[in-house]
This record gives structure tokens, C-alpha cells and sequence, in this order.
């Protein structure tokens, strides 16, 4: 039985018992059939709610937050991104097919930084070298298979 | 030291609210403790309001701001309220420390799980929280924080939904000052929100509910499964439903007592809620026709001029909104009033309407809008005493009808919308059926004195 039925059970029983109990109890009953949703519902949802604040203490800023497994996730880069690109600055993406998710988490990360499409001063390489992706760098940070160009 | 600083960033919406709650003429409404976490409530309604058309005018939603915003109302309420005659009638409502106590356990729990839980939730990331770090980020101490880079197009990841109104991220931006940039700490805001909504709710039902089942009924609204996820998501939701809730609780005591002071809240509070999302304009609209409707029913053409003037100014609060979208032709892609796929979608609606009772009843809800309504019928069956209960059906089944309405004209994909969003759209429908639970079952099950 789910809890919102189990819950109109118990109001369906308050209610038939209410013709019957003395008014001065009746208090007494409603106060009781308010905690029977709370009884069923609540401990199951506060043991998830615990568990991901428990998840979420030392975690890293930059790191993939869950329910999300993308692919090209790269905690790394994200915070050299923060380290070397300076808050007004525009990134550019080259060889960027990236998952939607991921996009936005890197947006929402690396932010004020804007991600342009137009070429920038910094550019995020996926997959492949500044050379390979025709940059001339004049600084380049490598993070795993992924690059943070500075032009 | 975030925390700590979070919280102070917080109380410097107090002053504001102070100044609402005297420009109001409601501030013997409550007593002590409750009038000072109503009128923080009521300072962060102010904010919602008030910082948004500030930002498209090149402020920037900072302390100083916030606090000048403040001394600015508090002077002009403390001007208006001397010349306020008193009145001899005055009873505030109080909160004694069992009150507190039930308030204070499930949300300091919140806000404990808040500051340790990570934003991850995809839209308190890509939209609200991403916006909210934009507005922090950019600008000085007083001007220039709406970075039109940002919020416009030339980005390739801007925030989505960037046709959504500025309160929340406003708020969140502002409280970001005081966390040093930190968003988890300043998203102790939502906790806070909470903490005044539950004191709207003794407010409103201390009066007229013995004190067993109050405290069972603000237990079962902040333990409610669902007010904690959207509490802990970091989204617009829960600002949306505890401003909205709030206004549809105080109206309710305007009509019934015609509380001086309620109706200038309820103006406030609605526009809080439609600074917060644009869901709000459907509620917001569904609170405004009824309300009006009451007041013909009850031939009280005083009533309604008032009422109007309220209604008014609380719905011209969306035009700086809606004039700043307009200008830099940001389009809503997914819903709207008037896009004319209403006979497109008419066959989906027994689908539409079978998946949102499927939320309403699910685990998230427990059944609190079904088990109002039931509770509303045995009420009027019983007392024959028709206006709650009747009031209570109408304005649930006209919120469910509106939400109905708004998803058959959707433009996007319904099965995905619905699905996507359905549980949370139904949320203000929700939190008004578990606030007002405790009322209805003492009507329904004769609890108490007859009013």
C-alpha cells in the first residue's frame, strides 16, 4: 500500500472515530492523524537527504555532482580554468561536441567566465593537442586528454 | 565563517521588511519572535520585488544596496505609522517556545543538509544558482551586476530559461556577499523562506486551530518530503510556493476578518511570487479572479475597490520583467498563455491529468490535495457551514484547471514537460492543502469551538 493511501486510511479512520469520540479528544486525534504521513513518508526521504549531505562534505567544487556520469567530465580542467582564466575573460571551445549536462556544469562552474563560440583569448581544447586543433598557444595547460589554451 | 556570514547577509533584509510591515499597517499583527521572522519573511518578499528592476536599471543586488533599500522603507513606514492612528483593538499573535521548537527541528535540520549538500540539482545549475553567481560576480558594490553578455546571446552555455524573472537569483546573489561566493552556504536562504513561511502559518491558523493540531499540521508541512527536496534543489520552486501560499493564507483572513493590514501583504507576497517564476502568473491569476468573484458575491463594492488597487499594483511589479525580456527578445521556448495549441493537445488532457494525480498522490505528496479536498467535503457536509470549505475546493480545483490549461497550450514536448516538471508545478497546490489540513480536519472532525 503507498503512503498517500495508507494516509487517507488513517484520515478515513480519524474521521469515523471523530463520531464517536468526546469533541475535548478530538484535538488529540487530529494531531495524531497529521504525524501518520510524517511517520511513513518522512524517515526514508531524511536517510537519502543525510546520505548525499554526507556525500557532498569534502567533495571537490569541481567534481561531477551525482545523480550525472558524463563522459568528458574533466574536474581537472575546470579548475585550472578557474586558475588561470581571469573572472571577465571569454572561453572559446574547439573540438567541443559535447554532452548538454556537462556544458551546463562547466558553464555554471567556471562562471563569470563566458563560453563563446566565437574564438577568444582562451580556448578549452577536447580530445586532441593545441596543434592538432591548429592553435599556436602561447601558454598550454594539459589536463588528462584535454587542453586550456591561452593564445 | 560562510555560514556565518550568510545569516548576517540575511537579517540585512530585516530592516526592509520592518518598513513593509509598518507601510502595511501590519505590524501589531504579531508579537515577538513571530513578527521578527515575519517581517524577514516579509523583507525577502521586498527584495524579490524590489531587486530585479533595480538590476535593469544598473544596480547591483549587494548589502549596501539591500540595507540603503531598507532604511529607505523603514523611514518611510516608520513616517506613515505615526501618522496611523492606533487601534484599540490590537491581540498580535505570539509563538511560545513549543511553537518554535516544532518550527526549529526539521529546519535546522534543512539548513544543515543545505550548507553540506552540493548544488546538483540540474536546474539549480544551469539556471537559478548559474544565474545567481553571474549577478554576484559581476558588477561593483552598487552598479552593474546584469552583465547583458551573460543574460543575452552570445554565450554558448547561458543560463536557460533566461526569460525567467530575477528574484530568486537576485536574492541568492545578494546573500552571496555575505557568503564570500560560496552558493551552498547562501542557499541557507531557502531554509529562511521556510522558517517565515511557518510563520505565516501560525499567524493565520493560531487563532482558529487548538494548538495539537497546529503544531501536528507545520510539522507535516516542513517534513513534507517534497518541500525538502525543492528546499534542498536550490531551485525557484519552493521560493515560488511559500510566497504564493502565504498571500492565498493572509487573502483568506482579509476576507474572513478583514485584518487591517493583511491586503497590502497579500499584494506583496503575490509579487514576490511572481518575481520568483512565471508558474506564478497562473496562480497568481487563479488568486486574483477569485478574489474578485468573493467580493461581487458578497456585494461589497469597498471590498473590491481595495482588492482591485491591491491586484493592480501587484501585478504592474511583472512589467520591468516583462519590458526587459521584450527588449532583448528572449523567448519562452517550452510554455505560455495564448500560443494556440490548445486544440493540438486537447487529446492528451485525461493523460495530463492522470500523470499529475500520480504526483499529487505520490510519495513526494503523500495525497495532501486529494485528502484536502475530502476533508473539505465532510466539512461542508457536516457544519453546513459552506464558505471555507467551499473556498477551499474552488481555489484547489481552479489551481489544478489553470495547471491543466498551461500544459495543453505547451509548445514543447508534453510527455517530456510533464513528466520533467509536473512534480514540481503542482507544488503550490500541495503546500496550500497541507497548510490548511489542520483547519479542515477541525472543521471536518468538529474539533474545537465552533467559529
Amino acid at each position: 500500500m503507498s503512503t498517500a493511501a495508507a494516509t487517507a486510511v488513517a484520515f478515513a479512520v480519524a474521521a469515523a472515530l471523530s463520531f464517536f469520540v468526546p469533541r475535548r479528544l478530538r484535538s488529540l486525534l487530529i494531531a495524531g492523524v497529521l504525524v501518520v504521513p510524517i511517520a511513513l513518508a518522512t524517515p526514508r526521504f531524511i536517510r537519502v537527504e543525510r546520505h548525499n549531505a554526507a556525500a557532498g562534505q569534502g567533495a571537490s567544487l569541481y567534481s561531477t555532482p551525482r545523480p550525472f556520469r558524463w563522459h568528458k567530465a574533466n574536474p581537472d580542467l575546470l579548475a585550472g580554468i578557474v586558475e588561470h582564466v581571469p573572472a571577465r575573460d571569454s572561453v572559446s571551445i574547439a573540438n567541443g561536441d559535447l554532452e548538454t549536462g556537462w556544458l551546463r556544469w562547466l558553464a555554471y562552474v567556471i562562471a563569470p567566465r563566458q563560453l563563446v563560440e566565437v574564438p577568444a583569448h582562451w580556448t578549452i581544447v577536447f580530445d586532441e593537442t593545441p596543434a592538432q586543433a591548429g592553435l599556436h598557444p602561447a601558454h598550454a595547460w594539459a589536463y588528462d586528454k584535454d587542453w586550456l589554451v591561452e593564445r | 565563517m560562510h555560514v556565518v556570514g550568510a545569516l548576517l547577509a540575511l537579517l540585512a533584509f530585516a530592516p526592509l521588511g520592518v518598513g513593509a510591515l509598518l507601510l502595511a499597517g501590519a505590524w501589531r499583527l504579531a508579537a515577538g519572535v513571530l513578527r521578527a521572522g515575519i517581517a524577514l519573511f516579509v523583507g525577502l518578499a521586498a527584495g524579490a520585488v524590489a531587486l530585479p528592476p533595480l538590476l535593469y536599471l544598473g544596480l547591483s543586488p549587494t548589502l549596501p544596496v539591500v540595507l540603503l533599500l531598507g532604511a529607505l522603507v523603514l523611514g518611510a513606514g516608520v513616517l506613515v505609522a505615526r501618522r496611523r492612528p492606533p487601534r484599540s483593538d490590537d491581540r498580535p499573535v505570539r509563538i511560545g517556545p513549543l511553537g518554535l521548537l516544532v518550527i526549529a527541528g526539521p529546519v535546522v535540520l534543512l539548513a544543515v543538509d543545505r550548507v553540506q549538500t552540493r548544488i546538483s540539482n540540474y536546474d539549480a545549475f544551469s539556471i537559478w544558482m548559474l544565474k545567481a553567481r553571474l549577478l554576484y560576480r559581476d558588477g561593483g558594490w552598487f552598479l552593474g551586476a546584469l552583465d547583458h553578455r551573460a543574460f543575452a546571446v552570445q554565450s554558448i552555455a547561458p543560463p536557460v530559461h533566461r526569460e525567467y524573472p530575477l528574484g530568486v537569483p537576485s536574492l541568492v546573489a545578494a546573500v552571496m556577499h555575505g557568503s564570500r561566493g560560496n552558493v551552498p552556504d547562501a542557499a541557507l536562504l531557502y531554509p529562511v523562506l521556510l522558517t517565515g513561511f511557518a510563520f505565516v502559518i501560525w499567524l493565520v491558523l493560531e487563532p482558529r486551530v487548538p494548538r495539537l493540531p497546529l503544531l501536528a499540521g507545520l510539522s507535516l508541512v516542513l517534513w513534507l518530503p517534497v518541500t525538502r527536496e525543492l528546499g534542498l534543489a536550490a531551485t525557484g520552486d519552493l521560493p515560488l510556493g511559500v510566497f504564493f501560499v502565504a498571500a492565498a493564507l493572509l487573502l483568506g483572513i482579509w476576507f474572513v476578518e478583514e485584518t487591517p493590514g493583511t491586503l497590502p501583504l497579500v499584494a506583496l507576497l503575490g509579487a514576490a511570487a511572481l518575481a520568483c517564476k512565471r508558474d506564478a502568473i497562473a496562480d497568481c491569476g487563479v488568486l486574483a479572479v477569485l478574489a474578485l468573484v468573493e467580493t461581487a458575491r458578497l456585494r461589497r463594492p469597498d471590498l473590491a475597490r481595495r482588492l482591485a488597487v491591491a491586484l493592480v499594483l501587484m501585478f504592474l511589479t511583472i512589467v520591468p520583467w516583462r519590458v526587459w525580456v521584450s527588449v532583448h527578445h528572449i523567448r519562452n521556448q517550452d510554455v505560455g498563455i495564448g500560443n494556440g495549441h490548445l486544440s493540438s493537445n486537447v487529446h492528451h488532457l485525461g493523460w495530463i491529468v492522470s500523470r499529475l494525480w500520480d504526483f499529487l498522490v505520490g510519495r513526494g505528496y503523500v495525497g495532501v490535495a486529494p485528502l484536502a479536498a475530502g476533508l473539505a467535503a465532510l466539512a461542508l457536509v457536516r457544519t453546513r457551514q459552506w464558505r471555507l470549505p467551499v473556498s477551499v475546493l474552488v481555489f484547489g480545483a481552479a489551481l489544478f484547471a489553470a495547471l491543466i490549461l498551461v500544459y495543453l497550450d505547451a509548445t514543447a514536448a508534453l510527455p517530456y514537460l510533464v513528466h520533467y516538471s509536473g512534480e514540481r508545478t503542482v507544488f503550490p497546490l500541495c503546500l496550500f492543502s497541507a497548510s490548511i489540513l489542520p483547519l479542515l480536519l477541525v472543521r471536518a472532525l468538529r474539533a474545537g469551538s465552533d467559529p
